[in-house]
């Protein structure tokens, strides 16, 4: 099944860097069928890839799936998808981005992700494209629980390790914002366009290789990984779009 | 087989999927044009195709390339480095540099190196890449244990004796023998050829073969135990961090507690301790009253 060069509704970018979590996803994905998405996975290291590989084609015809080396973590896996969409001539109206979050160093890190994968619930679901649908400025929609501001307009910093990383990346990508709010969790939809018109202009395998490997924490240093993380969300709002939570 | 073909083709003749034997695999031939183009029709290949395949970047034709051109190419590169069907040895993804006779030594190392260092950025720990130079007809090794076989011109009884030679002087373990074709059957002769070619070794000397089967299979099981070994370090981490948070928020905790005892211990003093001890005692007898 050939996907070159055709347009769907919703693209769907699923990292699974624990590969025992695909059988969950297979249940949580399906929430999602009736919406005929395109799915883009990438998934983490593994001896022997290729039976999860058939799995997931079975499951889900046509999608793409791709093994990078884990830098960056979710935000890699997902900077090397976007770059495969990008070079796919696939086209769609809105992009969901999902990753399995097993987060293992989070005490409440199971309750956590339950609330983020909230919005691929097919009530949810159907809710949240009624939204993007009335609403042409909204931009980008992930769990409410989630979102979060680090910002401190009285000192114009972050309260957060990855304080002076932001501002470059701020500087970098010639952001304009007024409102810091982001999805912590990075689990979200968003507008296709906002992410085209941007990766197009910072080339996602650039960006990717400039993000820490292995499993990095941002608990006592600021990191890449992290940072990008909050401009995920940022990218929306510094286009004029809105960014909601359900 | 010990000896690994790898034959490369042009993008139009990967898709006739003709060959399916068992280590028999594909590098597609495809000038930087071809890679930097957008939505070009190779990139899917590599992302549906069930055979192991790489790249064999042609720089015949190229005698210098810009800085985004450069660019272009090694994030093509690594785009289809991605895939699980591109051809690693162990972890490291293979890349073939198709080069010419008259090809500019610096320009081929200069572009060798920015993909390297492009592939090593993306998180792969070596890429192996191999310079072969079109135009010959004899089959080259390096140090790399690499051998190339041009059969563009067709000299194909020669290097079909080649191959016999090279499991004599037993040089074909772990070794990629890539092989210019622009037949498909001629990459089906060789296929057969080497399995002979095989075979009459095995035969001829049977332990050494035992032993490199062995040597295989042990180095198969060593490839494994490092990939499991780079999973439990992952999880090693993950367990230290949540060890070290569990530390943190029971360190906060016990600091909460010992607070609120404070707090207490303070009021006690405040509001009962230090009063004097007449009207105390005055307290309990109006306490015992009623």
């Amino acid at each position: 099944m050939t996907v070159q060069g055709r347009s769907f509704k919703i693209a769907v970018f699923v990292h699974l860097f624990y590969t025992h979590s695909y059988v969950e996803f297979q249940s949580i994905l399906s929430g999602l069928k009736n919406l005929d998405p395109l799915y883009l996975f990438n998934i983490g290291p593994s001896p022997e890839p290729h039976a999860l590989i058939e799995q997931i084609k079975t499951d889900f015809p046509g999608a793409l799936v791709l093994q990078s080396p884990n830098i960056g973590k979710d935000i890699g896996g997902k900077l090397a998808l976007l770059d495969l969409y990008l070079s796919s001539g696939v086209k769609s109206d809105l992009f969901i981005f999902l990753h399995d979050k097993v987060s293992p160093q989070i005490l409440n890190g199971e309750k956590w992700r339950n609330q983020l994968l909230k919005i691929v619930r097919t009530d949810t679901c159907a809710e949240i494209v009624n939204l993007f649908n009335q609403c042409p400025q909204l931009g980008l929609v992930g769990a409410s629980e989630h979102l979060s501001n680090e910002y401190n307009p009285e000192n114009r910093n972050f309260n957060s390790t990855n304080n002076l990383i932001l501002k470059e990346y701020i500087h970098k990508f010639g952001l304009s914002l007024t409102d810091y709010t982001f999805i912590a969790g990075n689990m979200f939809w968003v507008r296709s366009r906002i992410y085209e018109d941007f990766f197009n202009k910072f080339r996602p395998l650039q960006l990717r290789a400039g993000l820490e490997k292995g499993n990095v924490t941002d608990a006592e240093t600021g990191t890449h990984t992290h940072s990008l993380e909050r401009i995920f969300s940022w990218i929306a709002q510094s286009q004029g779009y809105q960014i909601k939570g359900v | 087989m010990f000896l690994k073909p790898v034959f490369i083709s042009s993008a139009g003749r990967f898709t006739d999927k003709v060959l399916h034997e068992k280590d028999a695999t594909y590098a597609i031939r495809l000038t930087p044009e071809a890679l930097w183009s957008a939505h070009n029709s190779v990139f899917e290949t590599y992302f549906q195709s069930p055979d192991p395949c790489s790249v064999c970047l042609d720089l015949t034709k190229t005698k210098r390339l810009t800085e985004q051109e450069l660019q272009l190419i090694e994030q093509g590169i690594a785009r289809v480095s991605f895939s699980p069907s591109y051809l690693k040895h162990g972890d490291a993804p293979v890349i073939l540099l198709l080069t010419s006779q008259d090809s500019d030594q610096q320009f081929i190392d200069l572009v060798k190196k920015r993909i390297e260092s492009t592939l090593l950025a993306q998180g792969f720990e070596l890429a192996l890449l191999f310079a072969l130079t079109d135009g010959l007809q004899n089959i080259q090794q390096n140090v790399e244990r690499c051998y190339y076989l041009n059969l563009t011109h067709g000299d194909l009884p020669t290097n079909l004796v080649r191959i016999n030679e090279l499991y004599e002087e037993n040089i074909v373990m772990n070794a990629f023998f890539f092989m210019n074709c622009s037949e498909n059957t001629e990459c089906f002769q060789i296929i057969q050829e080497i399995v002979l070619a095989e075979q009459r070794f095995a035969a001829r000397k049977p332990t050494v073969y035992a032993l490199m089967q062995q040597l295989q299979a042990l180095e198969a099981e060593r490839d494994l135990l490092i990939s499991e070994n780079k999973r439990t370090q992952v999880l090693v981490q993950d367990g230290s961090n949540y060890l070290k948070q569990l530390k943190q928020d029971a360190g906060s905790t016990i600091l909460w507690w010992e607070n609120e005892n404070q707090k207490i211990i303070r009021f006690y003093q405040t509001e009962y301790e230090s009063l004097p001890l007449w009207y105390k005692r005055f307290g309990h007898l109006i306490k015992k009253m009623f």
